[in-house]
């Protein structure tokens, strides 16, 4: 049953975050489930950043610390890079204190974050 | 019905060296040793993703002194004992399909079959890179690094 049953999958957007805090993905989300993948659009922030971080954390209040997902992407010509990290079909990564990120740089109307969850 | 799930632990492993940190006195070369879990213990690796990232809007990473002829990063994956169980290159790849320059975007996705690799005696990840010219090893002009993200099962 577990491994052809379905994932749930919500999907956030972020304008207006800032560096270096922690950043709950959704506060639908509930505070313990079992992370199964995640996609997400990094945006580009004003001006010109060469490398930009997004960093996914189990709990709040980690801000500029490290996390157990980092994704990487840069700015030049396109304005968001979009990433995915899926976990193995029979396997589930814990969350108990929930799902947070934070960002090196300050958020972008223009090129907002977007995060999709799946999870069970 | 969750229950007959494995339990992963996602794990990652990043690291930027500035420019200076690449010298004649390393060969313009250097690496970091992480520690996953400890020797004596068992895990399984199930999946990762490895990517190089360059901080500089430079059009190109060979023109950061960062060409695939004396230069590149690697993920070397080790057990307990120090021994190298394989070797994989983190390259800056495309993350959207389209052009970006060849910098700082995700790497392939590697879910490694057979239900994973097992590490009996316990297991690190080893990140080194080297920087140079298309004709000889130097110093590169932008920070330069590797940015993994693995998962592991017991």
């Amino acid at each position: 049953m577990s491994n052809t049953s379905y994932s749930k999958a919500i999907t956030s957007t972020f304008d207006s975050y800032s560096a270096t805090d922690s950043v709950v993905v959704s506060s639908d989300l509930p505070s313990r489930f079992y992370l199964r993948g995640l996609s997400v659009t990094i945006g580009q922030p004003s001006g010109v950043f060469n490398l930009l971080k997004l960093t996914f954390q189990d709990g709040s209040g980690q801000g500029n610390q490290d996390g157990i997902i980092r994704l990487t992407g840069g700015d030049v010509l396109i304005g968001t890079s979009t990433q995915s990290i899926i976990v193995p079909d029979d396997s589930y990564i814990l969350i108990v204190n929930g799902l947070y990120f934070w960002s090196n740089v300050d958020s972008s109307a223009a090129y907002p974050t977007s995060i999709t969850v799946y999870y069970t | 019905m969750n229950d007959s799930l494995k339990r992963v632990h996602a794990v990652n492993v990043y690291k930027l060296w500035d420019a200076s940190d690449f010298t004649s006195g390393n060969s313009f070369s250097v690496q970091e040793s992480v520690e996953i879990v400890p020797a004596g213990t068992r895990c399984v690796l199930r999946s990762f993703v490895a990517n190089s990232v360059v901080d500089s809007d430079s059009a190109s990473p060979q023109g950061l002194n960062i060409n695939n002829a004396q230069a590149g990063a690697r993920v070397a994956f080790q057990d307990g004992a120090g021994a190298t169980v394989f070797v994989v290159k983190a390259e800056a790849v495309f993350g959207t399909g389209v052009v970006s320059w060849g910098r700082n975007e995700l790497g392939l996705v590697c879910n490694i079959p057979c239900n994973g690799v097992l590490f009996d005696n316990g297991m690190s990840v080893v990140i080194s890179a080297a920087t140079g010219s298309e004709s000889a090893p130097g110093a590169p002009t932008a920070p330069y690094g590797i940015n993994v993200n693995l998962l592991y099962g017991g």
